[in-house]
């Protein structure tokens, strides 16, 4: 085994069904996706008794690419779930969910068009929110869409530049990466490449889609397993990275494992991420 | 161009894209997509959001279903022509259906009955999301009650707290506490929240007084309730020992 200290801290987005292998010694950091948590009359902490190594709270309405930052309410219950449980960081999206403070939502994230205007906005709305948590580090993850806006760069260049200006963290969501190259064929490796050099610290999502014969889409459901194909992009991008993966997650939100398949899923992560500190 | 100008355009381009796709008018953003790309895929972006708000408004209102036949085409139509708004919580949106069924369809007593349990629910839940500490220090004290209420009439400096995540409503119809008749005066509940969940309890006019003194008072010693209520109510102590050990037993009153 390796110098933990140099392992990404490994873990599961916490869903109910999950709940009863956190324990599992490959285990040592867990992702609250905050609108989950955030119930108006809890009394506990949604961790309860966990204790882990790295937190990580995931947003989905910081609407980073909108035109406007988002307001103090929300930022401030993003806060209490963090402060609640421990979190040494927080995440969301890069994207927009809605147009200005009083407006409405879309119901999902969009990607920003790839432009100078876009990229202005997301800085100067990652940079507020990076101010209102202080120590607590923002990631920003690529997200997986479905059609681009109209642009003037790509979007490596745009994530580059994102996090260049602000210095937040990458969040590098492998099965996004694969999901957007198969769709719009690009190449997922050449990605990685590109951008990685521009991130100071960078936590990863894993996850297992469908390719949609209608669409001819593949679909970022977070209901299979792992594929192969996001497994070598995962030992890829770790090896990218090596020195500064903080944490890596998996999510899975439908067509639940059993507990074998939880565990051995987890486990499979680490390993990888153990051998990837071994320099070739 | 200068940034102002761009940044004037961006906030009207982004405002344009989401308020359309908010409500799948798809057709708004298609000059907008990059090249190549086909707007078929902004419909089944839209579509799948649609579908799930549709879903999650499904699930909330379950307990329409049998009252409200036109329910899922109320939902249909609801979701298409008012945009879910910024930073809903999961439940704003239930709530805000609720007001808006009013003004497209007339409902009866009992759907008005249920409308309000919705939004008392509601009102219940931002009760708590402003005041996270008092809820939390109330339950805190509600964990306390089964030792503390054996003695409430042996120790004079123990204080009643009412539950301040509450809120009254009053029902048109017995529907909704298994009577087929309804009350002239119709049916007092008040809800109020018990950890994570809502409770409800129907008012009878002894508990109704007894909520409104604490309430007007706020945390009081027994003796202090008992003078006040004296004034008001032909209150037996017996009768209020019960009525305090009952309001204990479902959180409705905590005690210090």
């Amino acid at each position: 085994m390796n110098d933990s200290a140099t392992t990404p801290a490994i873990g599961y987005a916490i869903r109910e069904q999950n709940r009863p292998i956190m324990d599992d010694p490959a285990i040592n950091a867990a992702e609250i996706t905050f609108e989950r948590a955030d119930d108006p009359l809890r009394v506990d902490r949604y961790l309860q008794d966990l204790d882990l190594d790295h937190v990580s709270v995931h947003a989905l309405k910081l609407s980073v690419a909108s035109p406007e930052p988002p307001n103090e309410t929300y930022l401030e219950a993003l806060r209490a779930i963090a402060i609640e449980n421990g979190a040494s960081s927080v995440s969301d999206h890069l994207g927009f969910t809605r147009n200005g403070d009083n407006g409405v939502e879309m119901g999902h994230f969009a990607p920003p068009p790839w432009t100078e205007a876009a990229l202005t906005a997301t800085c100067r709305n990652i940079d507020h929110i990076q101010k209102r948590f202080g120590d607590t580090r923002f990631y920003v993850e690529t997200i997986a869409y479905m059609f681009e806006f109209q642009g003037t760069m790509s979007e490596a260049d745009f994530v580059s530049k994102m996090l260049k200006c602000t210095g937040c963290g990458w969040l590098l969501d492998v099965t996004n990466v694969y999901a957007n190259a198969t769709n719009f064929k690009f190449d997922a490796y050449e990605f990685i490449e590109s951008v990685m050099p521009n991130a100071e610290s960078v936590q990863m999502h894993l996850a297992g889609g469908f390719f949609d014969e209608q669409s001819k889409m593949y679909i970022d459901s977070h209901s299979e397993p792992i594929p192969d194909a996001v497994w070598d992009l995962y030992r890829f991008s770790l090896e990218q990275g090596r020195g500064k993966v903080d944490a890596v997650f998996v999510e899975r939100d439908q067509d639940f494992p059993d507990e074998a398949g939880w565990r051995s899923e987890i486990r499979r992560v680490r390993e990888i991420a153990e051998q990837a500190e071994v320099p070739a | 161009m200068s940034d102002n100008i761009l940044m004037k355009d961006y906030a009207e381009q982004l405002s344009r894209i989401a308020t359309s796709l908010a409500v799948a008018k798809n057709d708004v953003v298609h000059g907008d997509v990059a090249a190549g790309q086909s707007c078929e895929l902004v419909e089944m972006f839209t579509s799948g959001n649609l579908d799930k708000r549709g879903d999650k408004l499904d699930d909330q209102l379950e307990m329409f279903a049998e009252d409200l036949e036109e329910l899922p085409s109320l939902i249909s139509r609801y979701i298409r022509e008012v945009p879910l708004a910024a930073y809903d919580t999961g439940t704003s949106d239930t709530d805000r259906f609720v007001r808006w069924l009013p003004t497209v369809i007339e409902l009866t007593p009992e759907q008005r009955d249920l409308v309000l349990v919705i939004k008392s629910r509601f009102a219940v839940e931002e009760t708590g999301r402003r005041n996270r500490l008092g809820h939390v220090r109330f339950q805190e004290l509600v964990s306390l009650n089964d030792r503390l209420v054996s003695e409430l009439e042996s120790n004079d400096g123990l204080r009643i707290h009412l539950n301040p995540m509450r809120t009254r409503a009053v029902f048109e119809t017995g529907l909704l506490i298994g009577e087929e008749e309804s009350p002239e005066a119709g049916v007092e509940v008040l809800f109020f929240a018990f950890q994570t969940e809502v409770r409800t309890v129907i008012l009878e006019p002894e508990g109704r007084a007894l909520v409104q003194t604490l309430s007007d008072i706020g945390p009081c010693h027994l003796a202090s309730l008992k003078k006040q209520l004296d004034l008001t109510t032909s209150f037996d102590d017996e009768s209020l020992m019960e009525m305090l050990t009952d309001c204990s037993e479902v959180g409705l009153i905590a005690f210090s």
